[in-house]
């Protein structure tokens, strides 16, 4: 067990290092980017199977191409996965370049080497590289009760909607006065499209809202049908997610729901300060 | 058959013509054109999309004789034939009789409805995707509703009848069942017919915040699944992802969607996310592939693919099936791949 934890943490290391090289090499190459293959972004819907056993990597995405880019300590080397063509390949990690905003850059002198067909395995990746049986799977829904910093900590493209959202400021100063005990709980599932639009808007919030009286809280639903079945959804009366519960002195006043999530930081002021708090 | 008549009682017809309606003869014939108005108005409807109709009846389950679309033709002839009867002043037995059994089913299946999402066998569980089930007018209002604008309006039309009129007036009858026919023949006909702006909630000058679904809190526009609409130019594609005519235009919506300075391209479906990742994987889309719930998008299209333009959060075209894709780019270079 720990003979397996310290070989994990060692490929990690190792996998950390190659990364923080290759841009270091690629600035000293002078080499661009390749125009085609850059803006790999960071994805958190998938995760790696090594043989059956999950396996650590980091996984982007490039929605224009799209491809995907698996850079793992246990892959020979990373493998770019092309959708429809059903093409494996693999590059030189020294040909991989990663940028400050946490995007991955193929370089212009990068050689994609082919090492097959990947195959549909249900909603499963598989593929073989060096013999190793791979796969890329959708990776489990956060279930449970979260904080704001383990959704940021597991989904990648919640930190770049978090990052890319800019609250509405007089809600935040109003937000950041208000003295009555508040608590955020929001239900939402981390396969859901629609949560990945708003939920990051509201940790962007949850950033920006520095008042100790105001606490958030996740919590995440399992896929459908087994979502709508959870009891925590049930006994909330959730219709429809992502929903946040705005409870006020222990009293539920108000909901964000549907439309308002188009400004939630809007709606959780008015909810907070509106009349339907007063007295609670 | 009113020239067969006596001399006799053409007399008495004439006599009666002649004199003032009793106020019970006007009241019945204000109901009954109400209820023919409901009709008619829920019969256009029907008919402009007999698809969603032939859904419905489906979700009742009434499809367990004929195919759904057979019904739903059937059904719009006898709900048109009476509605045209009523209008023509037609309050007949054979005319209120009929009418009175349409009425109490429809009361019936609302009944229903409301009973089995009240047991919770028709609810968000049947859901697969982020929106549980968004509601229009929930299965408790559409009963009362229904209730309230048919049910007295009808118990009102067997008010002040002419008892001693003839059973089938040639003219009036003929019109309400030439009217029928004609509903049928147009009904059928509907879908191949360039109706979609007039039949769906879907045309040129509507705003995108403005296509909602649900009541409440939980209601959910067209903005705020796709943002991007409010600001500049988009061409959203609404389609099913196993559509035969969306797969063999991959290719041409690739190029458009890489293409410079074309609209922002966007697909918008009622697939699940695990659909979404399966076609994905299959078919490469570079576009962007939005969720939207049954609700919303189903009263958008009357046949699937359709497509339409939107500028600064309006639309300003809709199309019939995919966009034509005139400006389409061409393909993104490829990169170089080594031969090994």
């Amino acid at each position: 067990m720990t003979q397996n934890r310290s070989a994990t943490l060692a490929a990690l290391a190792v996998l950390a290092l190659a990364l923080l090289a290759a841009p270091a090499a690629s600035r000293a190459q002078g080499v661009p980017s390749d125009s085609t293959l850059r803006g790999f972004e960071p994805t958190g819907e998938y995760m790696l199977v090594v043989n059956g056993k999950p396996a650590p990597a980091e996984i982007f995405q490039n929605d224009k191409l799209p491809a995907f880019l698996i850079l793992s300590s246990a892959l020979p080397a990373p493998v770019m996965l092309t959708p429809r063509t059903g093409s494996v390949e693999t590059v030189n990690l020294m040909k991989v370049a990663k940028q400050k905003d946490g995007s991955v850059d193929l370089l212009a002198d990068a050689v994609l080497a082919p090492m097959g067909q990947f195959q549909m395995d249900g909603e499963n990746v598989a593929f073989t590289v060096d013999g190793k049986k791979l796969s890329l799977n959708p990776k489990p829904a956060l279930t449970g009760t979260r904080k704001g910093a383990d959704l940021l900590a597991n989904l990648p493209e919640y930190v770049r909607g978090s990052r890319a959202y800019a609250p509405n400021a007089p809600a935040i100063a109003a937000l950041n006065r208000d003295a009555k005990p508040v608590v955020v709980h929001v239900v939402f599932g981390s396969w859901c499209p629609h949560c990945r639009q708003h939920v990051p808007m509201l940790l962007r919030v949850e950033n920006q809202v520095k008042n100790p009286k105001i606490r958030f809280e996740y919590y995440g639903i399992p896929r459908p049908p087994d979502g709508w079945k959870d009891p925590e959804v049930k006994r909330l009366g959730v219709k429809a997610i992502p929903t946040a519960i705005v409870y006020v002195n222990g009293v539920e006043a108000g909901r964000i729901e549907g439309q308002a999530w188009t400004a939630p930081e809007v709606e959780l002021n008015k909810i907070v300060n509106g009349p339907a708090a007063k007295g609670k | 058959m009113e020239s067969t008549q006596t001399p006799t009682a053409r007399l008495q017809m004439d006599a009666l013509a002649r004199s003032p309606r009793p106020i019970l003869w006007w009241i019945g014939t204000f109901a009954g054109a109400f209820l023919a108005c409901v009709l008619l108005f829920a019969v256009w409807a029907k008919a402009l999309d007999p698809s969603a109709f032939a859904d419905e009846i489906r979700t009742e389950g009434l499809d367990f004789l004929l195919p759904a679309h057979a019904v739903a033709l059937l059904a719009l002839a006898l709900e048109a034939g009476l509605g045209l009867a009523l209008l023509l002043g037609l309050r007949r037995k054979w005319v209120l009789v009929p009418a009175t059994l349409l009425v109490a089913f429809f009361v019936f299946l609302n009944g229903r409805s409301w009973w089995l999402a009240a047991h919770g066998l028709r609810d968000a569980a049947a859901s697969c995707g982020c929106f549980g089930n968004l509601v229009q007018r929930t299965p408790g209002q559409a009963f009362w509703q229904d209730l309230l604008l048919l049910v007295p309006a009808l118990l009102l039309a067997w008010v002040g009848r002419e008892r001693r009129a003839p059973l089938f007036p040639p003219l009036r009858t003929a019109v309400a069942v030439l009217g029928a026919l004609a509903v049928v023949i147009f009904a059928w006909q509907a879908p191949g017919l360039p109706l979609d702006d007039l039949a769906t909630r879907l045309r040129p000058g509507v705003k995108v915040g403005e296509i909602c679904a649900g009541e409440g809190g939980q209601r959910v526009c067209l903005d705020s699944l796709i943002p991007e609409l409010r600001r500049g130019e988009s061409l959203v594609v609404m389609a099913k992802l196993d559509d035969a005519a969306l797969t063999k235009a991959i290719d041409p919506l690739n190029a458009f969607a890489g293409g410079a300075g074309n609209p922002t391209l966007w697909l918008l479906t009622a697939a699940t996310a695990a659909e979404q990742r399966a076609f994905f994987w299959k078919w490469g889309p570079s576009f962007q592939i939005r969720e939207a719930p049954p609700e919303l998008l189903r009263p958008l299209y009357r046949r699937l693919p359709r497509s339409f333009k939107v500028r600064d959060g309006r639309v300003t075209r809709t199309f019939g099936g995919l966009p034509p894709l005139s400006k389409a780019a061409s393909s993104p270079d490829h990169p170089k791949r080594s031969s090994t």
